[in-house]
């Protein structure tokens, strides 16, 4: 949810140079769009879902549905004509279009988002357990 | 060169922002709990 909202500010503040538009309803902005919309749901439905199992099986079976939008949004720019450019890092036989320079930039960037993806999901994890003991401790003080 | 410096502006803040909220989220509970609150953010 955090990399995918920044994802759809940062994204138009590079189109709007480039582009000449802050947004267009292009494939692969709008199945992004999309994307992001399901975790909006996804965290509403955790949010305010009153019985745990009940939620864990509504939120599970959104989360897979919700997962088959992101092949959808990578693959876009080769099902549609679309403003945003072909697969240019690998494509088919192995060759990359990127210019070396850029791989350093690519590959330095992935690997420090992914870290950062890591380290706030072992937060959330912490977090959900110490969750489910208060939870429990409530459930146990009210009898 | 004012669009970079606000896509890492708005990314660093992002970032920021959601840290600052799981750290909030956390103290509370440990604090419900009767844990002493996590160091991590302290100074």
């Amino acid at each position: 949810m955090l990399f995918a909202t920044l994802v759809l500010i940062t994204g138009p503040i590079w189109a709007r140079p480039i582009w000449g538009v802050w947004w267009t309803w292009d494939p692969r902005l709008t199945t992004s769009l999309i994307l992001w919309l399901i975790y909006v749901g996804y965290l509403m439905l955790r949010a305010y879902m009153t019985d745990p199992d009940q939620r864990a099986r509504f939120a599970a079976v959104l989360g897979i549905a919700g997962f088959l939008d992101v092949p959808i949004t990578h693959l876009s720019v080769v099902w549609w004509r679309t403003l945003h450019p072909g697969p240019v890092v690998l494509r088919s036989g192995g060759m990359s279009d990127l210019p070396p320079s850029m791989h350093i930039a690519l590959w330095s960037c992935l690997l420090a988002f992914t870290l950062i993806f890591v380290y706030f999901v072992r937060k959330r994890t912490a977090i959900e357990r110490l969750q489910a003991r208060a939870e429990a401790a409530r459930a146990g003080a009210g009898g | 060169m004012g669009y970079v410096a606000a896509a890492y502006a708005v990314t660093l803040l992002g970032i920021g922002y959601y840290w600052w909220t799981l750290w909030v989220r956390r103290s509370r509970l440990s604090r419900q709990l009767g844990q002493t609150p996590p160091r991590e953010g302290r100074g």
